[in-house]
């Protein structure tokens, strides 16, 4: 595969539609473009042989970190509001969301 | 004209169970969990998901985690861990929820139903895991969302079973007894009317006609709140479906996957939510601020100690040491303390045998006297549950211009 | 006496324990360089002189009444643009939270101040810590101070231009992939990563939440050690955290240990430097000779995969951590109209990204994007993850011959503004020394070993996990058999201060 078929834009609209960002006019073909080199050589870790290598995505070997269930104050309400772009009556206010949306 | 032969049609049904865990504080901070305090006054930089703020686990969290999935058989995994759940919801701060992909708390239990006719319905569950709560969006206004975060990083169990279920009955009884249990661990309040309790029913039927079998596309019903929605519309879309694919025959499994559907309570039907192509895009990933949680030898036999015997252990030794009826059974032990008060009564000799069933089932107990006891006398029932407020699921189009910040020069 | 602009960390603690400044001094003196300063050089994303001067009357007043006051109590020091602090604005170097105050102070920041330091300010730094460079700071980059028209490095490179032109007396950093150690480098400055988990993350705005450290920039090691004790030690708010109290290397030995062995896979960097780098690094050895240690060679074959397997993870991390950020409870927020018929929610997260964040963060939220996505998962991110452990076992087999690693910092001198900007892969490959310490958690000191075309070159060592001691014991001896350390940039030092 060539570098530059490692990422199309189409692929890149993709995500940038499952990362809600807009792209502006050229951009998908740009970051394309940009992103191939380095997918290149995230595509040469291939050489290395990791059939028996688990995955090592935290870096510390701690286990078992808890806390106890007790309660520790919280900011307050000003607080927590203070830097919202929009609050109405101690909420957060954000364009009507359409239907009943959520994932989980 | 003729009319072609009935077409048969089987219900299968999995649940999706969220119930809200009776903890002091939430999952990943300190925040206090209460009910009705003023919007936002109990969020913290980590609730709120502020750059740099960091989740710890609730230790008290973990442990009623591991009861309850104990309590439904399950195996609990010797190393359980964190990963990141991404989608995009304002009541949702970081826009991606902590919960559990890989390594849930609990996997494979089961839990036995009893039915009308004396036999026991076994319902597999297929895993227990845990995870944070979002806010609360409310979409009263017509031309905004107004969202309050106390709710966010509650800590939540959530409970799913495999399709074994076979009837809305069968769910609602599910859901029942999966409320009961967590009331009797004393993990949950499971309050029905204040949301503590929120039942996704996964819903498709296989349909028999003309010799072959289809199965219809497997429909998510969201966020039902009560017993009574959950029986109705999982009902409802048993006719519903049914109706579509005899009308429809590409309305399949194969063609159509799984979709996704609201309850509207007004109407007592399901409608269509809009589904994103990448609504189930979750790009799980191992949640790096995290530390896995490995059981140390004889906690686990700790929690076993501490819990309490289950409803339909209960019940069964009702039946088997004082020959209690099925019905009152289900009374009797419907929550701990009423079982309580019954067996402190018995104890103190105010047990006698009633029916001709009862006599039937006696049992040697010294303990049991011979008075009379109506079967048909009235066990204090619960109040009728009202029906959760559904939200409106018109969706207004105006749009408010918001505030502009200014940006630096 | 030096200006007091001139003395390290150490030497203005000391002065001020012993009465002979005080900190109301110190903060004016270091105020009035940066006023000086500021503008050619670009240090700073922020200043907050007023809120340094009361806390240095405060400090003063403290020390006549004879209280024993911390560590730092009579240093003015600078942090980077991604601590949370309570006061004043936590940019990251993006227009994103441009105006955005957090509501709280990391806890680095707290025990900065509880360790009697002064935050004179803001350091500039790439947006969201993903650039080798400063290029991509929504207040511009910060320029080196050794030659205006070249880069720091970066991310974190205001903070090292701030601590070698003598605008604080240290800094401190976060270090994703080298941003603490590529811009010590490129200034000529101490730049320490220490373990994972050594201090505490809570309160620094997350990038590469199972990479990153912060650690402090220094005129040497002695003041790396002073700086890293203050800000280390286990914190119950991060669960990353080593259950560990701070290190006790306060005053780093004057020598070396005996028959320490250094490793020096200089096969592998060979290829991966410039000659005048890699000569830089052969006579960091031959002093290191000179004082008793051993060079032993060493094949680290997985170096060259480091940086590309850290970009993977990194962008993942990234994407996700900054995912909240969507114009909805901070930030910014678009003035912009949905179009008629869309999802307005949508849109406001969508618009709000796209003004808010610059070309390169948007890059790695794509990259992060796409590898986490079912279709790439395996192939790129559990792939790194793997490779990952491999680099690890590399090193921790290195460590069973060696005490300590040697490598180059950066793989070139610093280069000018403008020149790599446009070339993606050449400033992935800024990384290729610096990488393999972040994937691995092991702690990594760069210090000053030479320069080219008058510009930094530094050196770079890498201890076991927890190994910091050793690390600066090391760099301290160095730098008191060597003198690069002591070297100012033209026109900014000896300069009385106003």
């Amino acid at each position: 595969m060539s570098v530059a078929e490692l990422l199309t834009p189409a692929q890149v609209e993709a995500a940038a539609r499952l990362a809600r960002l807009l792209l502006n006019e050229g951009e998908a073909a740009a970051f394309a473009a940009q992103l191939a080199p380095i997918l290149a050589r995230v595509q040469a870790l291939d050489e290395l042989d990791t059939s028996n290598v688990a995955p090592l995505a935290r870096l510390s070997p701690l286990a078992n970190v808890l806390r106890p269930d007790e309660a520790r104050p919280s900011l307050g309400a000003d607080l927590a509001l203070r830097e919202a772009p929009d609050a109405a009556g101690g909420f957060f206010r954000v364009p009507r969301v359409l239907g009943e949306g959520g994932g989980a | 004209m003729t009319l072609p032969p009935a077409p048969k049609a089987r219900l299968i049904v999995g649940l999706e169970i969220h119930v809200q865990l009776r903890t002091a504080t939430k999952l990943f901070c300190g925040c206090a969990v209460r009910f009705g305090a003023p919007p936002n006054s109990l969020t913290c930089p980590v609730c709120l998901g502020h750059p740099g703020a960091l989740p710890v686990l609730n230790r008290e969290a973990l442990r009623c985690a591991a009861k309850t999935a104990m309590a439904l058989g399950c195996r609990i995994l010797p190393r359980t861990s964190w990963d990141r759940k991404s989608y995009w919801y304002p009541d949702l701060p970081k826009n991606y929820q902590i919960s559990q992909n890989e390594f849930p708390v609990g996997l494979e239990g089961a839990v036995e139903l009893p039915r009308a006719d004396g036999s026991v319905k076994t319902v597999r569950i297929r895993r227990v895991h845990l995870e944070e709560d979002a806010g609360k969006s409310l979409h009263d206004a017509p031309d905004a969302t107004l969202v309050d975060l106390n709710r966010a990083g509650t800590a939540l169990l959530e409970i799913v079973t495999a399709p074994d279920i076979a009837s809305p009955e069968e769910a609602g009884d599910l859901a029942r007894e999966i409320r009961r249990i967590v009331r009797y661990l004393g993990v949950a309040d499971a309050d029905m009317q204040k949301g503590h309790m929120r039942l996704e029913p996964n819903v498709n039927c296989a349909v028999e006609l003309d010799g072959a079998e289809a199965r219809t596309p497997i429909v998510e019903i969201k966020n039902l709140n009560s017993f009574r929605a959950l029986e109705a519309a999982v009902a409802f879309e048993f006719e519903r479906q049914t109706a579509a694919y005899l009308a429809d025959p590409a309305y399949t499994l194969e063609r159509r996957g799984k979709e996704s559907r609201g309850w509207d309570e007004a109407a007592l039907a399901t409608f269509v939510q809009r589904r994103k192509e990448e609504a189930h895009e979750y790009r799980c990933f191992p949640d790096p601020d995290l530390a896995p949680y490995e059981w140390i030898a004889g906690e686990l036999d700790e929690l076993a100690r501490e819990t309490p015997e289950l409803p339909q252990a209960r019940r069964r030794r009702l039946a088997r040491e004082l020959g209690i009826g099925q019905g009152d059974a289900l009374l009797i032990a419907e929550d701990r303390a009423t079982g309580d008060l019954f067996e402190a009564a018995v104890a103190a000799g105010a047990w006698r045998e009633s029916s001709a069933s009862a006599r039937a089932t006696r049992c040697s107990s010294p303990r049991i006297g011979r008075r009379a006891i109506s079967s048909r006398r009235r066990w204090p029932r619960a109040p009728a549950r009202k029906p959760w407020p559904s939200t409106s699921s018109t969706s207004g189009r105006a749009w408010r211009r918001t505030r502009a910040r200014p940006l630096p020069a | 006496m030096s200006a007091i602009g001139d003395l390290s960390a150490c030497e203005a603690a000391a002065a001020f324990a012993r009465g002979d400044i005080t900190a109301r001094a110190a903060v004016d003196a270091i105020a009035a360089r940066i006023e000086r300063f500021q503008s050619r050089l670009n240090a700073y994303a922020a200043t907050a002189v007023e809120d340094a001067r009361e806390r240095a009357e405060d400090l003063d007043r403290r020390r006549r009444r004879g209280e024993a006051l911390g560590r730092l109590a009579g240093a003015v020091l600078a942090i980077n643009d991604n601590f949370a602090t309570a006061r004043g604005v936590t940019a990251c170097g993006s227009r994103m939270l441009a105006g955005y105050h957090a509501p709280y102070d990391a806890a680095a920041v707290a025990r900065i101040v509880a360790a009697g330091g002064i935050i004179i300010g803001k350091t500039v730094m790439d947006e969201f810590a993903a650039g080798g460079t400063t290029e991509t700071s929504a207040v511009g980059p910060a320029r080196n101070p050794w030659d205006p028209s070249h880069t720091p490095g970066g991310a974190a490179g205001g903070g090292a231009c701030a601590v070698a032109a003598r605008l604080c007396h240290g800094g401190y950093g976060s270090d994703t992939d080298g941003s603490i150690r590529l811009p010590a480098a490129f200034c000529g400055i101490t730049g320490l990563k220490p373990t994972y988990g050594r201090v505490s993350r809570y309160g620094l705005a997350a990038c590469g939440s199972s990479l990153e450290q912060i650690g402090p920039f220094a005129r040497d090691a002695r003041d790396a050690a002073l700086l890293l004790s203050a800000i280390a030690g286990h914190d119950p708010r991060d669960a990353t955290s080593a259950p560990l109290p701070p290190p006790d290397c306060l005053v780093p030995p004057a020598n070396l240990p005996r028959g320490l062995r250094i490793g020096f896979p200089r096969a592998g960097c060979e290829r991966s430097c410039e000659p005048a780098v890699l000569a830089s690094a052969d006579d960091a050895c031959a002093a290191f000779r000179a004082l008793g240690a051993r060079i032993a060679p060493l094949a680290m074959p997985l170096l060259e995969h480091a940086a590309a397997c850290l970009r993977v993870i990194a962008a993942a991390e990234a994407a996700s951590n900054l995912a909240r950020l969507d114009g909805a409870h901070f930030g910014h927020r678009t003035a912009e109209k949905a179009p008629p018929g869309g999802d307005e929610t949508e849109f406001l997260c969508a618009a709000s990204r796209r003004e808010g964040f610059g070309a390169e963060i948007k890059r790695r939220i794509l990259l992060g994007t796409l590898v986490l996505s079912s279709g790439r998962y395996e192939s790129c991110y559990a792939k790194a993850l793997r490779v990952r452990r491999l680099i690890k076992e590399e090193l921790e087999r290195a460590f069973e011959s060696c005490d300590l690693v040697l490598l180059p910092a950066a793989p070139a001198a610093p280069f000018k503004l403008g020149e790599k900007i446009a070339d993606p892969a050449a400033l992935l490959r800024l990384h290729v020394f610096t990488a393999g310490a972040n994937l691995a958690g092991v702690p990594a000191l760069s210090f000053p070993a030479g320069f080219a075309g008058g510009l930094p070159l530094g050196v770079q060592l890498l201890a076991p996990p927890f190994g910091e001691g050793l690390l600066l014991q090391a760099g301290h001896a160095f730098q008191q058999a060597t003198d690069w350390h002591l070297r100012a940039p033209p026109g900014v030092a000896g300069e009385e201060d106003a």
